[in-house]
């Protein structure tokens, strides 16, 4: 059962002025519910502005956007969006506030209406799923934390307020391997353990290959491929992508094969690709002899 | 004038009210040539960032020194010319960028060395030239991409011709083709110009190219050389880091006793070895 759909959508930017611009261009999909649905694209391409869509932050110029089967346009239902739709922007370690970790998870929740033990409990929860000690944490002051850690208190900050569907814009852009590995982790788990739906923007193609269910492929605002991910990297072949951060492994593949040399490109891990350039070279080695 | 930065015995403190202060660099001692490309990687709360920092005076050492062609960043009388020999770029452009328009922006830093109208031209040309936003010049900066506007920064940085770059994970926001062209021009103004770089990145794949490697570990030099060295090191793994691809497969390649040439970090090297 789709939650999110978009039916040609498109989106202009400063509409009838010298800056006008078409962020998106006729955009139709649809993401089920409990789905890791991953969206790939260069700069520019117009995923955060897509996503941007799926709580209501901007709405259509032209199509419509649906999330579990109401209009985001309808200012009524905004409320309920934005408890259900949780989004976290690019770089949300800017948005920290508060004085301690615990009161900048706190803020939200207090504004759902939320008191006491049950917030404590949330707090201390959301902290665990991200990777970070409560105990060591919870007192120091957000921007006393280092940059990989003040994005897993961001993220902390949402999943405290148990969103149904997570929004994730680019999320492990500029973080260490260790505090990008605990993200991408919670994000697995949440969707997993709570059959929460996940939709993650990145150019770091090689987050999604074995993380999401699903995958999309933008370009300059229009949507190429989407569906498994087989058919999304069979599609993306057929265009430029030389401006996505494809794994350096694949890269080679793609670089061996237009050399002439007989490997195979249909591959997804490290492994694969050393087994497929010890083939080649053993078969070198067998006619030199 | 000796051509290099030095720190001696640099350590740097971090101090918070009510607690005991933090150290965040340790005792470094390191020496940086006027022509060296040096890719600077660690876990965040390494040290990287208060390091980057301490090269250009933007802070001070708590202990030991900091010299920059033999001026010590202490010196407050110096304060100028270091911050124009040392030019700094950011993890985002956008807490950098403060002009209206991208040239002005790019001729922000010239104008304020008290050139001639004609050399800040001259530079501004030279500097949207290298970091290819020749065509974007009379563009308003927040109509940017990030990637155009992380070359945007460097473009600010450049027209003060300085004698050192220093990037703190500038590539973070940008794509492929983005952090493609930034590499490239950086290698170019290293080679053709003699600038120093000096790069922070997360991301191995793209110090992997550098001359030398400086890994940090808790507030200290872990390890220091040439790429391939320290990429194979037991201690790079302690360090937490994980070696690119290329050089895993290189590894992988040599372990299954293939006559490989153990240096091979980079895909173009790689590509070359396979290829030629």
């Amino acid at each position: 059962m789709p939650v999110i759909e978009t039916k040609e959508l498109t989106h202009i930017y400063l509409a009838g002025t010298p800056y006008e611009k078409k962020a998106l261009n006729q955009v139709s999909l649809s993401i089920n519910k409990g789905e890791l649905f991953g969206i790939i694209g260069a700069n520019g391409s117009g995923k955060s502005t897509l996503i941007q869509h799926f709580n209501g932050l901007l709405t259509p110029s032209c199509g419509t956007v649906r999330v579990y089967g109401k209009d985001t346009a309808n200012r009524s239902c905004r409320n309920e969006l934005w408890k259900k739709v949780g989004l976290m922007f690019q770089f949300p370690e800017q948005q920290l506030f508060a004085s301690t970790v615990f009161d900048e998870l706190a803020f939200g929740l207090k504004n759902m209406g939320l008191e006491g033990w049950e917030i404590e409990n949330r707090v201390e929860e959301a902290l665990l799923q991200v990777g970070l000690n409560p105990k060591e944490v919870i007192k120091v002051p957000p921007l006393g934390l280092s940059g990989g850690a003040r994005r897993q208190v961001a993220l902390a900050c949402i999943l405290a307020m148990r969103p149904t569907i997570l929004v994730l814009d680019e999320p492990t852009a500029g973080v260490d391997p260790s505090a990008s590995e605990h993200i991408l982790k919670a994000i697995k788990k949440m969707q997993r353990e709570q059959q929460a739906t996940v939709v993650m923007v990145s150019h770091y193609v090689n987050d999604l290959i074995f993380l999401a269910d699903k995958l999309a492929f933008l370009k300059e605002g229009r949507l190429l491929s989407y569906g498994d991910k087989k058919t999304v990297f069979r599609d993306m072949a057929q265009w430029d992508v030389n401006d996505l951060i494809l794994p350096e492994h694949l890269k080679l593949m793609h670089r061996l094969a237009a050399y002439g040399l007989p490997v195979n490109t249909e591959i997804l891990t490290l492994e694969e690709a050393a087994a497929e350039i010890s083939r080649v070279m053993e078969e070198w080695a067998r006619c030199e002899r | 004038m000796d051509g290099r930065i030095e720190l001696i015995d640099a350590t740097k403190e971090y101090k918070h009210a009510g607690s005991p202060p933090v150290s965040a660099l340790n005792c470094v001692n390191l020496s940086i040539r006027q022509d060296e490309f040096v890719g600077m990687v660690g876990l965040n709360a390494s040290g990287k960032t208060t390091l980057a920092r301490l090269l250009n005076g933007l802070i001070l050492p708590s202990r030991g020194k900091v010299l920059v062609n033999g001026l010590d960043t202490a010196d407050l009388a110096q304060k100028k010319e270091i911050r124009r020999l040392v030019g700094m770029v950011f993890q985002n452009p956008d807490n950098q960028i403060i002009n209206p328009i991208v040239e002005e922006e790019v001729a922000f830093a010239a104008e304020n060395l008290n050139l001639s109208p004609a050399e800040v031209r001259r530079r501004v040309d030279w500097a949207l030239e290298v970091s290819g936003l020749a065509d974007l010049r009379h563009h308003a900066p927040q109509m940017l991409s990030g990637g155009q506007k992380q070359r945007l920064a460097v473009a600010a940085v450049l027209v003060m011709q300085p004698s050192y770059l220093v990037l703190d994970e500038p590539t973070s926001m940008l794509d492929e083709d983005g952090r493609y062209e930034l590499i490239k021009t950086l290698q170019d103004l290293n080679r053709h110009q003699r600038l120093s770089i000096i790069m922070i990145s997360h991301r191995m794949e793209e110090v992997a190219p550098a001359e030398r490697i400086i890994v940090l570990h808790q507030g200290t030099v872990y390890l220091d050389g040439p790429p391939a060295e320290v990429f194979r090191s037991p201690r790079f793994a302690l360090a937490g880091l994980k070696p690119p691809p290329i050089a895993r497969l290189t590894n992988s390649l040599l372990r299954q006793g293939h006559p490989i040439d153990d240096r091979i970090v980079t895909l173009e090297q790689m590509v070359e070895f396979l290829c030629r």
